[in-house]
């Protein structure tokens, strides 16, 4: 089966391609129709290949000549191993809930049939990146990629925000590419191939032999050490992983990109973009294993990510701001575990992840369709109005928040145990904190927005079915795809590490107290947001009814009070501190760049003046210049 | 004789030539100092021509190729100048200036 | 004594070329009325003779006729199916907007004579015919340019591209006077072997007038800071004949660059290519930011070749790095494909916008405002061609690049690579600006219809065509490129 796994992708790409051509002339339903039913099958396809390379291992690349310039040959194709074979579940998976959910959520948009077809062309270009076997393919679909969120950011580009986010994600991620790209022409010219076998089954020994691979009879590039090369190229690679993957400090575009339909913000954060970042850095791990400071780097760049977007996300106002900065702070999560050497615990918090925040996603879709508005503090009382969406948030919320035996809690606590166990103490705690802090903001939008009292006179509802059942489908898997990899039975370690003797990311096992303090601390930052935003709110009608609790609840809230000007004060302080500086400094330091680049531009433009004469003269500057230059290099002045 | 007065010549040719183009107001004066300094490469050609080595024809065939090809750019110089002194009302190289930034 | 055999085998495109634009001129002095119209046709029809027999050079054995005075070998004939393709495209183009721009019939012939010119400068062994091809090439441009003669930006614009060409010819015949006079020879081969054991007695001359070439070919090439001439020579010439600078014109005197410098020095000239990055690391910078403030599309795609002239600079330094034969093939290559990939997407992206401007009357980004909704085809085809020009993948702007950044990092030039792809991020800014003005919300008010004839949409085709076909299927092109014997 695994050799036919190019019909993975060329599924949705025929999708594409009908509705291309035909996609205004079909009806709203056919053309959901047509690509849910598409995407399902690349799913069902997916599951025939996991299971084939489950049985029987991964397979060798098939490739095709593409073209050769000079002394270099490049080919195309397609390869199974057993990390991709992973990701093209996922990816179809929720991209075929995704493009279900659609459905109900752009029903009647003018352009829904060009919205199907960007959509089919995104989850095209994922899995024409996860199959392919060697880095130039891997470069040419992750830049589609970015060509696709740039359309689907912006597909309503009559909102000037809309707009500017779109351009920005391209843009910032563009930054990251120029990176990737001068990366992969590095590993080129040291070892003579692009493909990920000639860097990926020799491991870690092959890049230490970069010196005797070398091509052009040159030894390793640049005449450095080839230790020093290494390092080198790993941190160019992962300088493209920091932009797709919004890590920090290039994450600045992925909050804007909620200006999308929240399907695609979906898409985009749980199974396409984002995680092709990581996808990298994982399929590149022989490369990163072989350099401690970049492997650290890389660690320690997730850590700063994942505590950082924390606790941005605590003061967010805006529904999918929040959700959208937890993102950034879970993908932090899964590049600390790749930079410790917890390989297979990354792939599975990527996978756990991309449930339950398609999930979250989904249901904040839910909750703006039924609302009309993102803004938290309008919301509220929706546990009645909207059961199944309480249902589901909630499962997604635990899930984020690491309560077991939800699946995030199995993920993220790998992990953290991975980081504590490798020795990276203050990543650790780094971890620990942000994991407070998740909890914390994740219920913080759960009580704000289900509990309480309604708000606003729109009568709120469900979703038609198509709406409901991805909720349903990706409620029950962020409950229970935990199950796959438990310290009992990891079946997900055993899966991924199948073939691999040298024992690339085996985790260590697991230990009890590690445990009990991620519970404990998810447990302590529900609390909080309970007590902060769950009761109070309700504090008067408790009041009313019951006596005795009343002094209790009283008490309660002599403590919040300390609590309030002891934890919250201070964290809402740093908090918002760490939003400003990351709104105004990360981002402007990022938009400066622009600008600089648009005033040297005025700068030139002032240079010419429309005076012929002047640019004689510039001319003749150049020539003396160039002549007086000439004879130095000469040797004659 | 020797080469070096020639060359001389040559390089204050193209030297008066050059600062003509730059800095002279009526564009028929530019376009005059710009023969100049085909003129001075003229007189390299055959200076080199007489004194080299071996001396021979080739420099005195490229100066008078590069006659007509002075007066070819010339005659296209002044072309366009008439239609642009239509246009304008002007020689002044000042007003050559519609389109700049 | 030559046989006329002889002079066609060496010299048959130029010849067919020449020819043509005779009979067009006579033709075009002929008749009048709508009879003229047949004018360019004829300079189509002789462009198109003219490329199977340029093809059919192709692997011929190298031969010099007439005391070295042309050489035919695959580097000039490769250069000149390039100027020929791209002559073919411009042509095209014109007779698509001749009615709206109302161009005089002379451009036919002008740009066929021009041709001969660009031709034979990539051919030519021999300063004498060297300096007549690049003039040939300069003069009837300066005339092409002005040729709107009751437009004060055309004539203006001629005028400018005049004063400073003139004098850039003049820097350049100076240093070609001064190598005549050390080699005692206008022979390009006999100056090689005059050079090869150090530079004589005077080397400060040869320092010296190579210096002067090298500076009045930046000046042709527009690299900065020779540069400033081009924007406002691009804005005011006609569209057509701007692609025509942009495209036959650049890439014509990069073929010269080549030929001489590296005729004459071979690679003993290593420190000269240094100097040359420099200048291309300037000329990118130059070109990309300059283009960043830019209103007007046809000054912001002029400052966009300015940028792609410091691309097309990396491989010509790159070549200094190595001794090695396959290197310079290597370089030579990316040149010649990423001059293909140039021509296919330039022509095109001015294509697109001659229709766009007339339709609007402004040549502000303005003008594209809504595209996507009045011609949703010319959008796209403008998205490609802008696209391609940033160098994305599966574009042949991409290959281009591609090639060009593999030249640079197998010589060592890091940095030529990285400040190629950092620009190229620049770029992405400025061509985004249009991209989002096309795609981007219509502005209240009517915008105008866009009126397009059949001929432009063939031109556009052709051109996206080419582009896609470099992009993705570029494996054909790479290996006749890689088959080449260059210089024999």
């Amino acid at each position: 089966m695994a050799n036919e796994a190019w019909l993975i992708p060329a599924i949705p790409l025929l999708v594409y391609v009908i509705l291309l051509v035909a996609g205004r002339r079909i009806s709203e339903p056919v053309v959901a129709g047509i690509s849910v039913s598409a995407v399902l099958l690349a799913f069902l396809l997916a599951i025939a290949v996991l299971a084939d390379v489950a049985v029987n291992g991964p397979t060798a690349p098939t490739t095709y000549a593409w073209l050769d310039f000079g002394a270099h040959s490049l080919t195309v194709g397609y390869e199974v191993t057993m990390l991709n074979a992973l990701m093209l579940v996922v990816v179809t998976l929720v991209s075929a809930l995704v493009l279900l959910f659609s459905r109900s959520y752009m029903k009647g948009d003018e352009r829904f049939s060009r919205f199907y077809q960007y959509l089919n062309l995104f989850v095209f270009s994922m899995l024409g990146l996860v199959i392919s076997p060697n880095l130039l393919q891997f470069y040419i679909f992750w830049e589609l990629v970015g060509v696709c969120s740039y359309l689907l950011v912006g597909f309503w580009y009559y909102k000037p925000e809309a707009a500017a986010a779109a351009k920005k994600a391209f843009i910032v991620t563009r930054i990251g590419d120029v990176g990737l790209f001068i990366g992969i022409i590095l590993l080129y010219i040291a070892t003579g191939t692009f493909d990920f076998n000639g860097l990926y089954t020799a491991g870690g020994a092959a890049f230490s032999q970069v010196a005797t691979l070398a091509y052009h009879g040159a030894s390793v590039p640049f005449g450095m050490s080839s230790s020093g090369f290494i390092t080198l190229t790993a941190l160019l690679v992962f300088i493209g992983a920091v932009g797709k993957s919004a890590q920090f400090p290039l994450h600045v575009w992925l909050p804007d990109a909620m200006e999308g339909p929240t399907p695609v913000s979906a898409l985009i954060h749980a199974a396409t973009m984002v995680a092709a970042g990581v996808y990298l850095v994982a399929r590149m791990q022989p490369l990163f294993a072989a350099s401690p400071v970049a492997s650290e780097t890389v660690a320690v760049i997730g850590g700063i990510t994942a505590l950082l977007a924390a606790s941005i996300g605590l003061t967010q106002r805006d529904i999918k701001r929040v959700i959208a900065y937890s993102t950034v702070s879970q993908l932090g999560y899964m590049m600390m575990a790749l930079g410790v050497g917890a390989y297979t615990a990354g792939i599975f918090h990527l996978m756990t992840h991309a449930f339950f925040k398609a999930l979250l996603f989904l249901t904040a879709g839910s909750v703006i369709h039924a609302l009309d508005t993102q803004d938290l503090f309008s919301m509220g009382g929706l546990r009645k109005k909207m059961p199944i969406t309480h249902i589901a948030f909630l499962a997604g919320a635990l899930a984020l928040a690491g309560v077991p035996p939800f699946a995030g809690f199995w993920s993220k606590d790998e992990i953290l145990s991975a980081a504590f166990q490798s020795g990276h103490y203050v990543l650790y705690a780094m971890g620990l904190l942000a994991a407070f802090f998740t909890a914390f903001y994740i219920f913080r939008v759960y009580f704000l927005v289900f509990w309480g009292e309604a708000k606003g006179e729109k009568h709120a509802h469900e979703g038609g079915s198509a709406m409901v059942i991805p909720l349903l489908v990706l409620g029950a898997l962020a409950t229970l795809s935990g199950f796959l990899n438990t310290p009992f039975d990891p079946f997900v370690t055993r899966f991924l590490t199948y073939g691999h003797p040298l024992g690339i990311g085996i985790d260590p096992p697991a230990s009890l107290p590690l445990i009990l303090v991620s519970v404990i601390i998810a447990l302590l930052g529900i609390w909080l947001a309970y007590s902060v935003y769950g009761r109070a709110n309700r504090g008067a009608e408790l009041a009313k009814r019951m006596g005795v609790l009343y002094t209790l609840s009283y008490n309660k809230f002599y403590i919040d009070e300390i609590y309030h000007y002891l934890i919250v004060t201070p964290i809402f302080t740093i908090a918002r501190a760490i939003a400003f500086i990351d709104r105004f400094i990360i981002d402007g330091i990022v938009r400066m760049l622009g600008e600089l680049g648009y005033t040297g531009g005025v700068t030139l433009k002032y240079a010419n003046t429309g005076q012929v004469q002047t640019y004689g003269v510039l001319t003749l500057f150049g020539l003396v210049a160039l002549v007086a230059i000439a004879l130095g290099i000469g040797g004659v002045l | 004789m020797a080469l070096q007065p020639f060359l001389a010549l040559g390089v204050i040719l193209f030297g008066i030539g050059l600062y003509g183009a730059l800095t002279k107001r009526n564009l028929i004066i530019v376009l005059i100092s710009i023969e100049m300094m085909l003129n001075a490469s003229n007189i390299n050609l055959i200076a080199f021509s007489h004194f080299a080595v071996t001396p021979n024809a080739n420099g005195q065939v490229f100066a008078l190729f590069n006659i007509a090809i002075a007066a070819a750019e010339v005659a296209v110089g002044l072309a366009i100048l008439l239609a642009f002194f239509r246009l304008r009302n002007s020689a002044d190289v000042r007003d050559v200036n519609t389109m700049k930034w | 004594m030559l046989t006329f055999t002889q002079v066609w085998n060496a010299l048959g495109p130029e010849i067919v070329l020449a020819i043509g634009g005779f009979v067009a001129m006579v033709y075009e002095f002929m008749v009048t009325g709508r009879a003229k119209q047949a004018t360019p046709w004829i300079a189509v029809l002789s462009v198109l003779t003219a490329i199977p027999l340029a093809w059919s050079k192709l692997h011929a054995p190298l031969a010099t006729y007439s005391i070295a005075v042309i050489a035919v070998d695959d580097f000039g004939t490769i250069f000149s199916l390039f100027i020929l393709v791209s002559v073919l495209l411009v042509l095209l183009f014109a007779i698509a907007s001749q009615a709206r721009l109302k161009l005089a019939f002379e451009y036919a012939y002008l740009v066929l004579f021009a041709t001969v010119g660009a031709m034979v400068i990539c051919s030519a062994l021999d300063l004498v015919t060297l300096y007549v091809g690049l003039e040939l090439l300069s003069i009837t441009t300066y005339v092409l340019v002005a040729l709107h003669r009751k437009n004060v930006k055309s004539s203006e614009a001629g005028l400018k591209y005049l004063i400073i060409g003139s004098i850039a010819s003049a820097i350049i015949l100076y240093g070609l006077s001064f190598l005549y006079g050390v080699a005692g020879s206008t022979g390009l081969s006999r100056i090689a072997t005059a050079l090869q054991g150090g530079y004589g007695s005077e080397p400060g001359l040869v320092y010296l007038s190579i210096a002067l070439i090298l500076v009045g070919i930046f000046v042709k090439i527009s690299a900065a800071p020779f540069h400033l001439w081009t924007a406002d020579v691009y804005e005011g010439a006609p569209t057509p004949i701007t692609a025509y600078l942009a495209v036959v014109s650049k890439g014509a005197v990069l073929g010269f660059l080549f030929r001489v410098i590296v005729w004459l020095f071979g690679a003993k000239l290593g420190e000269w290519f240094g100097l040359v990055g420099w200048i291309a690391i300037i000329t990118m910078v130059i070109g990309n930011l300059g283009a960043l403030s830019q209103r007007n599309i046809k000054r912001l795609l002029a400052y966009s070749s300015i940028g792609q002239a410091g691309y097309l600079l990396i491989p010509f330094s790159s070549l200094s790095s190595s001794t090695l034969a396959s290197v310079m093939w290597q370089n030579l290559s990316s040149t010649v494909f990423y001059l293909f990939a140039y021509s296919f997407m330039t022509i095109g992206a001015f294509a697109v916008f001659s229709v766009v401007a007339d339709a609007s009357g402004s040549e502000d980004v303005h003008a594209f405002t809504g595209l996507s909704k009045r011609s949703p085809w010319l959008a796209g085809m403008m998205t490609l061609f802008l696209l391609s020009l940033s160098g994305l993948p599966l574009t042949a702007g991409f290959f281009g690049k591609f090639s060009i950044f593999l030249g640079a990092l197998g010589a060592g030039q890091i940095w030529l690579g990285v400040v190629l792809f950092a620009t190229s991020a620049i770029a992405f800014y400025y061509y985004f600006g249009i991209i989002r003005a096309m795609y981007g919300r219509t502005q209240e008010g009517d915008t105008p219809p866009v009126r397009s004839s059949p001929m432009q949409h063939v031109v556009v085709a052709l051109c996206a065509i080419g582009t896609l076909w470099l992009g993705i299927f570029p494996g054909p092109v790479t290996d006749l490129l890689s088959n080449l014997h260059w210089f024999g």
